[in-house]
């Protein structure tokens, strides 16, 4: 960063935290939060065995020279005297890269070859506004103006179309990804989610007689959405007995408060109740490091990977159904600033997990030289689109990939197995 | 048998949707208040006022600790008496209990319209114990005069200081962080990506906080606000072409050209144009009343009462009768009023705390939004099924008449049934439906009841059992309930 200026911003997710102390206030300001999609198929409760992608967002601009650490480059060590993390420290360096050690939990997982380290990573231009980038991420179909996103076209492709397409938990709000045509829902769990007296032998069947016939018009999005809501009333029950459950097989979500622990616990209830779920997302906040990137990064990641090892110990045999990819509206700088942080930059990494995935590190490496730089900052070798495509392709033979990223032009890096 | 009284409907539709546009939602006073006046034009003349309104201002007194200075609010929240949390809440829930009890309505409700525009998160660390005075100080007296006026409070502001790290910008280093989202969210928007050639760079965005360097906010000290010119970027910039001199030490007066030069920008009265024909029209309002209330803008010189004349008068208006859905915050606030709830208090466990709850649980705890762009105004995307089972579940514990609430008074069965004995069933439901929506009942409402009540539509309640305070109470709880969980309902 230039010494002039002071790229710092909001930190939003510092924002939410506080935010969060308010009990009772807290609807809109999880830090972790996730949206479900495709969550129930049109064959009600019969249990399914479809494969289910989690997209793990996390907000804010994660530091992936920090996660996935370039060792061997010194331009790495010069830019960031203070906050580089030590080559001795590194998890499974290979020549090139190695992880930071918060991502110890997981060494499991990589050891089995069941998570790929992808860097170099991001968007075909650079953008570094939180919002715009984050839209732009989400809607992933840059040559139209319609706001319907890829998570949403995904959803499209397949057969069911059912009223359940997408649900996020814990904001009434869809992000952008979500958004579109397909129907989606929102809540902050799977509990209270009945009509009134839904409990009630004698007065909960009115009730839903009373309601159906007031929400009869599908031609409106109020009509559309009140019988949505009133399959959501069947289905959830279901999936709330199994949350009530609390985690299987001895999977412990650390830390206990953890937000997106709650999250994932959720979302691996939802799997497990076999309704039938497609594509989850989760959102994790707290990324946009402007200042001590250090201990900052190293509690998150650490967070990240207690609660992804939680989550494929709690699913249990429906582990080989799952896999998650991590997203970020950007990478940071190279060089760090004046408070130990690193401001808003361009290529990042990406990282998948559990089924279908090939382990290891895989890059169209740009190097950090200076004449490879954009701006000053890490460059994009591979659009994260195409990260996205390899898993649809390998895990969802029935989506389109053209529908649902058009006009990529596809390359694969080979971290998915075919399916 | 007698004639019903208040089966029929006190205002005209037309007036209606005036009504739910621009209020937090209809009740029998209200109705009144407007038939006091030649037409529903008229009582929103009147309500451009802006007249004394001591109910509304009455909440703030439940607030104690809103009272505090912003040093005194920071010391409670270094000690950890009260954190900034704390004020926060504190903040959500006036400003919910002022939206129910307001005689000011549309005040209100462009008090709402513009702190979402100019939106300052509730509760945020660097911004909190200056939150009450940013709405009562820069947004509130500005709500119904001009948009440079309240652009030209809200940017200077110590609150907006704070959240968008203006206090860090200065002469020696530049903070761009309020110098764009000056452009981007509340003026002229952020380009079109696949714009050729963008109407602002990079470079504007700098020169754009260089003009704001100056002000100065001791944020996690004290948080006392001032102006010191030698933190103030002093030389000629140039932001979309325009330049600007800034040659004195003290930029003040440099920065309010600029803020005025903005606010005036054709961009500028688009975009404002845009968000409030989003708000009050719909969520994909026509082109043609976006240009007419922008032309407004431009021509009154930013005048926000003449461009709501404007949006009111023109046809799409009156097309896009109920094309808006309530948000989760409105609809709680509708729901309140629609069942005439008085609050007379806000402590611990009172229905300020519960309905402000609600408000979360259905989705929108207030003023939580995160970002500085503000909860969407695009109202169908608060549609989700999730919300709509809360939100019917959250009217059927509101609509009954049974139940005592804390700190807040509701009308007993016997003031809500007609005095008339026998009852037609029909008749009860058209009565209830007008005191608490100003529309008679649907069909669909009136058969919905018929299933809830199990009895047929013709029935008329004449037995003196039917008569008698709780069971009379449980018919008005279920009747109550599907006027509340009609679609018609939720909108507006």
């Amino acid at each position: 960063m230039s010494d002039l200026h002071d790229d710092s911003c909001v930190d939003y997710g510092l924002t939410r935290r506080n935010l969060l102390r308010s009990a009772g206030l807290v609807g809109m300001a999880g830090v972790a939060t996730s949206m479900f999609g495709q969550v129930l198929t049109s064959t009600a409760f019969g249990a399914t065995n479809e494969n289910i992608l989690v997209v793990l967002s996390l907000r804010g601009g994660a530091d992936g020279l920090s996660m996935l650490v370039p060792h061997a480059e010194s331009a790495y060590y010069a830019a960031r005297p203070n906050v580089a993390v030590a080559k001795n420290t590194l998890l499974a360096p290979d020549n090139t890269f190695g992880l930071h050690p918060a991502f110890a939990p997981l060494a499991d997982l990589w050891t089995a070859g069941k998570m790929a380290a992808i860097h170099a990573v991001g968007m075909p231009v650079p953008n570094r506004s939180h919002f715009e980038a984050m839209e732009l991420l989400e809607d992933a179909d840059a040559g139209s103006a319609e706001r319907v996103g890829w998570l949403n076209r995904m959803i499209g492709c397949f057969a069911s179309n059912d009223v359940f397409d997408g649900v996020q938990v814990g904001t009434t709000v869809m992000p952008t990804s979500l958004i579109g045509p397909e129907p989606s829902f929102a809540t902050s769990d799977f509990e209270s989610l009945s009509v009134p007296w839904g409990d009630n032998a004698e007065i909960g069947p009115k009730v839903r007689t009373a309601l159906a016939s007031m929400y009869k018009d599908a031609g409106s999005v109020i009509g559309r959405t009140g019988q949505d809501a009133l399959v959501l009333d069947k289905r959830a029950g279901a999936i709330a007995a199994i949350e009530k459950q609390g985690p299987q097989n001895g999977a412990k979500y650390e830390p206990s408060y953890s937000e997106l622990g709650q999250a994932l616990a959720s979302s691996a209830a939802l799997i497990k109740s076999g309704v039938g779920v497609r594509a989850i997302a989760v959102d994790f906040g707290g990324w946009d490091h402007h200042v001590d990137v250090s201990w900052r990064i190293a509690s998150q990641i650490k967070e990240m990977a207690n609660c992804l090892k939680a989550f494929f110990q709690d699913l249990g045999p429906h582990a080989s159904r799952v896999t998650v990819v991590t997203l970020s509206e950007f990478g940071r700088r190279l060089e760090q600033n004046g408070a130990a942080g690193v401001d808003h930059g361009y290529g990042n990494a990406v990282f998948a997990f559990g089924a279908g995935v090939k382990g290891g590190y895989y890059a169209n490496w740009p190097t950090l030289s200076g004449s490879n730089l954009r701006d000053g900052d890490l460059n994009v070798t591979t659009d994260y689109r195409n990260v996205l495509s390899e898993i649809l392709e390998a895990r969802f033979p029935s989506v389109g990939v053209g529908t649902v990223f058009p006009g990529l032009t596809r390359n694969n890096l080979g971290f998915m197995s075919p399916y | 048998m007698a004639t019903v009284p208040g089966t029929q409907p006190l205002l005209p539709e037309s007036a209606q949707q005036v009504v739910r546009r621009f209020t937090f939602g209809y009740n029998s006073r209200l109705a009144a208040q407007v038939l006091r006046h030649r037409d529903v034009y008229a009582w929103l003349e009147d309500q451009f006022q802006v007249n004394p309104d001591p109910d509304a201002n009455a909440t703030l007194n439940w607030f104690p600790r809103l009272g505090d200075s912003p040093a005194t609010a920071w010391s409670m929240a270094q000690s950890g008496k009260y954190g900034g949390w704390q004020y926060g809440n504190d903040f959500a829930m006036y400003s919910v209990a002022r939206r129910v009890a307001a005689t000011n309505q549309v005040h209100e409700m462009m008090v709402d319209f513009w702190s979402n525009l100019l939106h300052i998160p509730v509760g945020e660390d660097s911004s909190f114990p200056w939150r009450l005075d940013y709405d009562a100080k820069a947004i509130r007296p500005n709500a119904l005069t001009s948009y440079k006026q309240l652009l030209n409070a809200a940017v200077v502001h110590p609150a907006m200081s704070g959240f968008l790290t203006n206090y860090r910008n200065t002469a020696q280093k530049i903070n761009e962080n309020l110098g764009r989202e000056l452009l981007e969210l509340y003026t002229v928007g952020r380009p079109d990506p696949k714009a050729a050639q963008p109407h602002y760079s990079e470079d504007d965005v700098k020169n754009s906080a260089r003009l704001l360097t100056g002000f100065t906010v001791k944020v996690f000290d004290g948080f006392a606000a001032g102006y010191d010119p030698k933190l103030h970027y002093v030389g000629p910039v140039t932001i979309m072409g325009q330049t600007f001199t800034n040659s004195a030490a003290d930029g003040r007066a440099e920065l309010t050209r600029y803020l005025n030069w903005l606010a005036v920008h054709p961009r500028t009265a688009k975009r404002i144009a845009a968000r409030l024909c989003a708000r009050f029209v719909s969520d994909d309002a026509p082109q043609s009343v976006i240009d007419a209330v922008a032309q407004t803008y431009l021509d009154s010189d930013t005048d926000i009462k003449s461009c709501l004349r404007t949006l009111i008068a023109h046809p799409a208006f009156k097309a896009s009768a109920m094309q808006k859905a309530r948000t989760p915050i409105e609809d709680v606030i509708a729901a309140e009023r629609a069942c005439d709830i008085t609050h007379t208090g806000a402590g611990s466990d009172s229905r300020v705390e519960n309905i402000a709850w609600f408000c979360s649980w259905t989705g929108q705890a207030p003023f939580s939004w995160p970002r500085p762009d503000g909860f969407p105004e695009k109202s169908d995307t608060y549609l989700s099924p999730a919300r709509m089972l809360r939100s019917w579940t959250h009217h059927t514990w509101t609509a009954g008449p049974n139940g005592q609430l804390k700190q807040a008074e509701r009308p007993t069965s016997r003031e809500l049934s007609p005095p008339v004995w026998p009852l037609p069933l029909a008749d009860l439901i058209h009565h209830q439906a007008v005191m608490m929506t100003g529309r008679r009942a649907t069909d669909d409402v009136v058969s919905a009841v018929a299933t809830l009540v199990d009895k047929k539509i013709s029935h008329v309640f004449k037995y003196d059992w039917e008569k008698k305070n709780d069971h009379m109470a449980w018919m008005l709880t279920l009747i109550r309930t599907a006027i509340l969980n009609a679609p018609e309902a939720m909108l507006r």
